[in-house]
Parts: C-alpha cells; structure tokens; sequence
C-alpha cells in the first residue's frame, strides 16, 4: 500500500493489524460489539477495519463528510465511534449500544462480523445498509489480477469496499490519496504508476476541465471503471482523449449489494452486461430488479423488507437489449450531484429553520461540471433583504448539511410556490 | 464591457472567499486560477460561481447567459482556467447574446 509516499508491505500490515487488536482489547471493545468507523484509506484505517472484522465486530462505516455523525451511531445503535485521523485512532465509547437491529442480532448471534454503509434514504434521512461480511467476501475468493489501483472512490461507499477487497484478495498494490483534487490524484498516478483508476464521471470532467492530464504521465492506466452516475458522451469522449489506452469499463453499483463485474458493449459503452457469478437481473416495467448473494441482509429501520424472493428492486429505470442493460438514472426526485444523492425534504426542512422563510421548493437542475445541482426557490416572509437572506440560508445550510447538498442556486419569488412545485416534479431531474 | 464583467467575477470570487478563506483568492486579479492546478477552487465552489456570475450578468446586462455547458465543456482549453479566460468566455458569451 503506498501512502504519504510510504509503502507498506502486507507483512506491515499484518503487523498494524496486530497493534490495532492490542488497541481494541486496550480500549476494551467487546468481540461483536457494534463500531462506528470513521476513516478515509490509510493504513491505520484499514488494518483498524481488518482487526475489527477478525474481532467479528459489525463495523458502521460513517461518510468522512457527514454532519451529524452522533445521529448516524444512534441510528445503528453502537457501542463505540473509533475515529482515525492523521493515523492516529481515538475511541469514544457511546454508551452501552443497543438494543440492536433485529438483523444485527441475528448477525451476532451466528458469530458473523457485518458492515454498515449508509445509503440515501428516501426521505433524506440516511439508510442504514447491513451487509454480512462473509456473505459479501465470497466473490472475492477467486482472486484476480493484481494491479496497482488508486483508491479514488470513499472507503464510507460500497464501491470503496469493493477496491479494498479486491486489492487485499488479488495481492495488489492500493495507493491510497491525501486529497482527490485533481493535480493531487495525477500526481499519484505518475508517481506509483497506477495501472486502475476507478473514478466517477464528474470526476472526469474536472479532469478535463483542470487540463491536469497534460501536466503528468498518466500513460500507466491501463483500466479505467467509471460508476455512480450514468455516463453521457461527453465523458467517454473525454476519456478517450485523456487515457487513448486504457480500457473503460462503465460499472453499476449500489450500496445494497456491491457492483458486480460486468463489461461494457464495444459500439457503445454506456450499455453494459452484468454476469458474475450469483447474479441476476430482470426488468419488471423498465425498472432493474437484481439478485445476488452479496445482496445486503436489510436495511437497519423499521420499514418494510424491501428483497422479496432474494430480488432486490434497484428503482433505476434501465434499457434493455438482450442481455444488455443502459441504466437511466433514478425515476425520483433525487438529484445526483456528482454520485452524491440529495433528496429535496431534506434540504428544504434547514431552509425552511430560517425565519424569514414562508416556502421554500428545493429540485435539480442538470449541470455540465457536477451532473445535477441542488437548486431552492425560495418565498421570503414580506418585504426581506434578498442578498442577506441569500446568505443566511446558505450559512444555515452550510452549518447543517453536507457541502455538496447546500443550494448552488436560490431564487427568490413573491408568489406561492406550488405550481412550481408541480411543474417541477412532473418533470423529474434524469439523474 | 469587460471591466464590468472582470467586477462581476471578482464579487463572485470575494463573496465565495468569505467562506472559503483561501489566501490565493484575497486579491483577484486576471491572473487568478480559478480552476485546476493545486490551487483555486473545488467543483462544488466552480458550479457556485458559476452561477453567481450568471445571475450578475443577468442584473447587469439583462442578458440570460449559460456559463457552464456541453459547449464549454468540450473546448480544448478550459474557460475556468484563471479569472482572465472566466471573462474573455463570459464576455464571448454576452456579446453572443446581444448581437
């Protein structure tokens, strides 16, 4: 693993792994206890996660930017949050955890370890998604080509999970970055000569715009795997452009069950086919249903069970083709802001915390550089200042929410907002 | 013309400074990057001035501009390079609308 510029060999690692057992049993953290993890890739971070997975720990992984990280624990109900910054980990005991899920319980009591990522729920609120670790660990058995993969995606995201196992399974060599800003993730990739590069594609457009790419020697990549958000033209084009010999591989995923292998047709990339092992799909009314043994054990809420018969419905709307599959995107309101979904509510409850404040309507709006941008239209109370109001609803929203989920755009308007509202809604943002 | 619209970006820029605090942007000069490098500004902050400068355009010249499309992103160099290319694009843009 390379890191600040250092390696470390799996021999070091395993002895990270080691000191971090010493660590837990120091802090007294119970084998299966549950544990909110907070970390980006590094070696502390991983050989952290590795030693709580041997412990059998289910382990939270809780988003690096979250705002509310004492609500996420609460929602999973666990025992410790273990920060890891500038490779130095802290503990804080929450409490004694519990009660737990039901699915938690469940996970326990077979002696199984699990992880926790947390996904967009519906109403804003994030989702927590219980995975079995040896039921998600079993398509990395086979093993694979050992390549030099740059860990660009969050270790908080599924698609994160997924270059982690599949560097550890395959042997291969992972380059953890610092930062992903744009020069910063070049930079890396001439220096430890990466061979993959999983990104998304608002990632390739900053590229692009950043003209980064003509200041370093990017000509190691050999694979480029692009997921989260559809891919468009513009961006496969600018891929060509930017890595002539790398092969791209679009890749569908979601937090419920991982991103299968798949491959992306010749004539047109954006169609792909999704055949590993244990995996099906199938269409029911244009929308993508998916089975698969990596499925998730459930969400950890009291809603309803959402796998009936092992079939996972996605809600993304799909082309098909035979065996191939165009994803179009979420038929919802929900907008992607650079593989970052943002539901409307959640935006307009903070907004609508700001006095002056009647109504406010929050949608998206389809932008070239990040995909979709969260946008308010705003009725203020009487006769305000719309500058100083601008202002303090995106300090309000700063102060409470994700960065990317503050309004890149607010509008202000005298009239009630419901047929804008309705206008807005019948014409869903394409995702 | 193109005072009007380098005061607009540098509002812009100064605006979204008082949050950020970057030293590189206290002082905003043609020369300023905006975008790519190691220094200058995020995607989340590029698509925030984005849009505020459309909006100063907009009050200024009453003229409804995009600054941020396929258009823009398909150029061989990038519009958001520095504060000089911004408003040689904007000001482009402006022109285009009016004539």
């Amino acid at each position: 693993m390379v890191f600040r510029g250092q390696t470390t060999s799996y021999a070091e690692l395993h002895a990270l792994v080691e000191a971090q057992r010493g660590f837990l049993a120091a802090r007294g953290v119970a084998a299966g206890s549950v544990v909110a993890l907070r970390g980006d890739f590094s070696p502390q971070t991983i050989a952290l996660l590795l030693a709580l997975f041997e412990h059998r720990a289910v382990v939270a992984l809780i988003p690096t930017g979250s705002a509310d990280v004492a609500g996420l624990c609460e929602q999973v109900a666990a025992d410790v949050l273990i920060e890891v910054r500038d490779e130095t980990a802290v503990c804080v005991p929450r409490g004694p955890g519990g009660p737990y899920h039901p699915l938690v319980d469940g996970l326990r009591d077979q002696g199984g370890a699990g992880f926790v990522v947390f996904s967009s729920g519906s109403s804003g609120r994030p989702k927590p998604v219980l995975h079995s670790l040896d039921r998600f660990l079993q398509k990395y058995q086979a093993g694979g080509k050992p390549f030099v993969t740059l860990s660009f995606l969050l270790l908080d995201h599924i698609a994160g999970i997924d270059t982690l196992f599949y560097i550890l399974y395959s042997g291969g060599v992972l380059v953890a970055p610092e930062a992903r800003s744009t020069g910063a993730v070049c930079r890396l990739i001439e220096s430890a000569k990466v061979q993959v590069l999983p990104v998304s594609p608002s990632f390739v457009n900053l590229l692009w715009l950043s003209v980064d790419y003509e200041r370093h020697d990017l000509s190691s990549v050999e694979i480029v795997t692009c997921g989260s958000e559809p891919m468009t033209p513009g961006v496969l084009d600018h891929l060509a452009m930017m890595f002539p010999r790398a092969v791209v591989k679009q890749k569908y995923g979601t937090s419920e069950f991982g991103s299968p292998a798949s491959r992306s047709r010749g004539d047109d990339q954006r169609w792909i086919r999704m055949e590993a092992e244990g995996f099906e799909t199938k269409v029911v009314d244009g929308i993508l249903y998916v089975k698969s043994q990596t499925t998730m054990l459930g969400y950890l809420d009291d809603g309803d069970p959402v796998v009936v018969d092992g079939w996972f419905n996605t809600g993304d709307r799909v082309e098909q083709d035979g065996p191939w599959l165009r994803i179009l995107g979420r038929d919802s309101e929900l907008i992607n802001v650079g593989g970052e979904k943002v539901f409307p509510s959640e935006v307009e409850a903070v907004i609508e915390q700001v006095a002056q404040v009647a109504e406010c309507f929050v949608y998206g709006e389809s932008n070239p550089i990040i995909g979709s941008m969260v946008c308010a239209a705003v009725r203020p109370v009487g006769e305000s200042d719309l500058k100083a109001l601008k202002k303090k609803i995106k300090q309000r929203c700063g102060a409470q929410l994700s960065r990317y989920k503050v309004p890149a755009k607010i509008t202000f308007s005298t009239r009630p907002l419901t047929n804008e509202r309705q206008k807005k809604v019948r014409r869903p943002v394409s995702s | 013309m193109k005072e009007q619209i380098f005061e607009i970006i540098k509002a812009a820029i100064d605006e979204l400074n008082e949050e950020l605090e970057y030293e590189e942007l206290e002082q905003v000069t043609p020369d300023t990057p905006i975008f790519g490098g190691d220094s200058g500004i995020d995607s989340l902050s590029l698509v925030r001035l984005v849009v505020e400068v459309e909006a100063g355009v907009s009050e200024a010249f009453d003229a409804e501009v995009t600054l941020a499309d396929e258009k823009a992103m398909s150029s061989r160099n990038s519009p958001y390079r520095s504060v000089a290319t911004f408003t040689d694009f904007v000001l482009a843009r402006v022109e285009g609308q009016h004539s």
